[in-house]
């Protein structure tokens, strides 16, 4: 029974306060540890469980200066030799260090750290060999500051790794090939992020060109640059490609960054994924087309055989007349393929980048009249023919796995703002073909979600 | 409703009070409904709760009573898909603004009556108490006495520096 004088810790006990500590963020657990004695042994379990370090500028652990940045980490090294109670709970590490830069200034190729950046990496090393040590590690992620670093040589059981390839941006012609196949090649690497690689049409040196030699089932492109059916080359020495994405991060102009260097043409895509269609479970198109004529690709995805996770621009569904005007193309498709004839029946998870001005429109004349009855949201031709082809996605015996669609008013041409800064009327809410078009794939236990909510959550976000 | 929803059963609390309730309500409770279930004749017997007292048991069933319609809970539900997350729902937060000695003891009832539910929103609620406190705050809110030196503060939070805060 509690008195009036027992303290929290004592009144509860510690499989309540593990519940408790459970869904604390970081900060609080830190607050904790500075309690009690008790307190802390509970707090520093919870916080050891995932450990997340990034140096990258504007991060709430960027430390100002060379000297603080190694002796915060000297000390945590030291922590970690104090008490080894982190080998019992130590699940998850992730760890990217950048010298204290941005991660797109990443330096030229085969520059070296400087003697305090040698050292700091030397830390890490140390210390990522510790706690690569625990007994119940299950993911260790480091973000390398150099493609060149030898940090993840000589710590075992790395699961993943964000690599630079800084070349890149040099206009080399080699990134370094050779350095990233042996990373690839570590024997319990499986995630490989890859920075900065915008120009994925670089020759991969026949020495480099060494098919199901890597363990990596998952590979991500951060900045990406335009495909060619080259990167097969790099794409081929993973035995068991799963998981691939393609991402643009934008710039500060809200550009993507690196214009134009970011554009993709999907005709080279396609073309480069498919020999791993039967493969890749998971595909992210984060991707536009800029300044080249897009090719037909209508129906190429329909043939990856394990595809679960899918987003693409919705170019690569249909090729929609605006996206012509600038493009002096002849003889293209007028109706796009039925959905069920374009994507495969694996289908779980299905997102579509439709871009903000594509979807419905106000109709200002009437506004302008003074008639603010007549303010009807209406959906443009190209939106009505949008969702009549997403409902094809309802077809009884089709995508039977199917659970959820997600649209996107954001594309990376437009980009476009969070539901909370947007207007009522930005969104197609009360539209008769909307209502229809939800109410047929809820019968079918498909969920819309549009820029990240349900509908009726929607509702109530935007202004 | 079925019959069986109707049902009423005796509680025995600690201190030895009768409480009569709903077989529904008191179901919310894997620990009564493994009773019932193991013992067969429900309602014939009173059911004994030997570590709630009366006050807490009646808490607990008042929170019962207003989630008996809910969805039963999920058997294997493992704590890493648990979502990370200190909502709670409004009826929930106004029904755990009590004082700190009813707020532990309902969490300890729910431990122990095995109620998933009702001890994520009692151990939401003391995270809640945590969240955005400083170390001295939180000894103050709970009544703690600081057991470290200065020296030991300062070292502590060299080590937890390096931690990103999320």
């Amino acid at each position: 029974m509690v008195t009036g004088q027992a303290t929290m810790h004592s009144a509860l006990p510690p499989e309540i306060w593990t519940l408790i500590l459970e869904d604390l963020p970081t900060k609080s657990l830190k607050a904790l540890c500075l309690v009690s004695r008790t307190l802390q042994a509970q707090a520093r379990r919870r916080m050891y469980r995932t450990l997340i370090y990034c140096d990258a500028i504007n991060r709430s652990c960027c430390p100002r200066t060379d000297l603080q940045r190694i002796r915060d980490i000297t000390i945590f090294h030291q922590s970690l030799t104090n008490w080894e109670g982190y080998r019992e709970v130590t699940k998850d590490v992730s760890i990217e260090w950048t010298h204290g830069m941005e991660w797109r200034s990443t330096p030229y190729p085969g520059k070296s750290e400087s003697e305090a950046e040698q050292q700091f990496s030397d830390m890490v090393k140390d210390t990522v060999v510790l706690l690569s040590k625990s007994h119940k590690l299950h993911s260790l992620h480091l973000g390398l500051p150099l493609l060149d670093s030898t940090v993840p040589f000589h710590v075992d059981r790395i699961t993943s790794l964000r690599i630079p390839v800084s070349g890149c941006q040099y206009e080399t012609d080699d990134p370094g090939f050779s350095t990233l196949l042996k990373l690839f090649q570590i024997p319990t690497l499986r995630r490989v992020q890859l920075d900065c690689m915008l120009r994925l049409c670089c020759v991969v040196p026949h020495t480099c060109r060494q098919p199901n030699t890597s363990n990596v089932t998952e590979l991500e492109f951060i900045n990406c640059g335009p495909i060619s059916e080259e990167l097969i080359n790099l794409l081929n020495w993973p035995t068991d490609l799963q998981i691939l994405r393609f991402d643009i991060t934008y710039g500060e102009s809200g550009r993507p960054f690196a214009v134009p260097n970011a554009s993709v043409r999907s005709d080279k895509m396609i073309n480069t994924l498919s020999p791993f269609k039967h493969n890749i479970q998971v595909l992210d198109l984060q991707v536009y087309e800029s300044d080249c004529i897009i090719p037909d690709q209508t129906g190429a995805l329909h043939s990856f055989s394990k595809l679960k996770w899918l987003r693409i621009p919705r170019r690569l569904l249909k090729i929609w007349t605006e996206d012509l005007e600038l493009h002096d193309l002849q003889g293209v498709v007028d109706t796009a393929p039925p959905i069920e004839t374009q994507l495969p029946d694996t289908l779980e998870s299905l997102h579509i980048s439709i871009g903000e001005n594509f979807c419905w429109f106000h109709d200002t004349d009437a506004a302008e009249e003074g008639n603010s009855n007549l303010l009807l949201e209406r959906p443009s031709e190209n939106a009505k023919e949008l969702f009549i082809l997403l409902s094809g996605l309802a077809t009884p015996g089709r995508f039977p796995n199917l659970y959820e669609l997600w649209l996107y008013t954001e594309d990376y041409e437009h980009h476009a703002f969070a539901p909370e800064f947007r207007r009522r009327q930005d969104y197609p809410l009360e539209c008769d073909h909307t209502r229809i078009f939800i109410d047929l794939l809820e019968q079918r236990d498909i969920e819309v979600y549009f820029d990240g909510y349900k509908w009726s959550e929607l509702e109530k976000r935007i202004l | 409703m079925s019959s069986t929803d109707e049902q009423k059963i005796i509680l025995v609390s600690s201190d030895g009070v009768n409480i009569e309730t709903a077989r529904i309500i008191a179901e919310r409770s894997m620990l009564i409904k493994n009773m019932i279930d193991d013992l067969g004749n429900p309602g014939e017997e009173p059911i004994p709760i030997m570590n709630v007292s009366e006050a807490v048991l009646r808490k607990v069933l008042e929170w019962c009573d207003h989630h008996k319609k809910d969805a039963p809970p999920e058997k294997d539900e493992d704590a890493e898909s648990r979502k990370k997350t200190t909502d709670i729902e409004e009826w929930d937060q106004k029904f755990m603004q009590v004082d700190q000695e009813m707020l532990f003891e309902i969490i300890l009832a729910a431990n122990y009556m095995d109620i998933k539910a009702l001890l994520d929103v009692g151990c939401k609620t003391v995270a809640n108490m945590i969240k955005g406190k400083s170390p001295e705050e939180i000894r103050k809110t709970f009544n703690i006495q600081n057991d470290f030196t200065p020296e030991e503060e300062e070292q502590i939070r060299r080590e937890n520096e390096w931690a990103e805060d999320r």
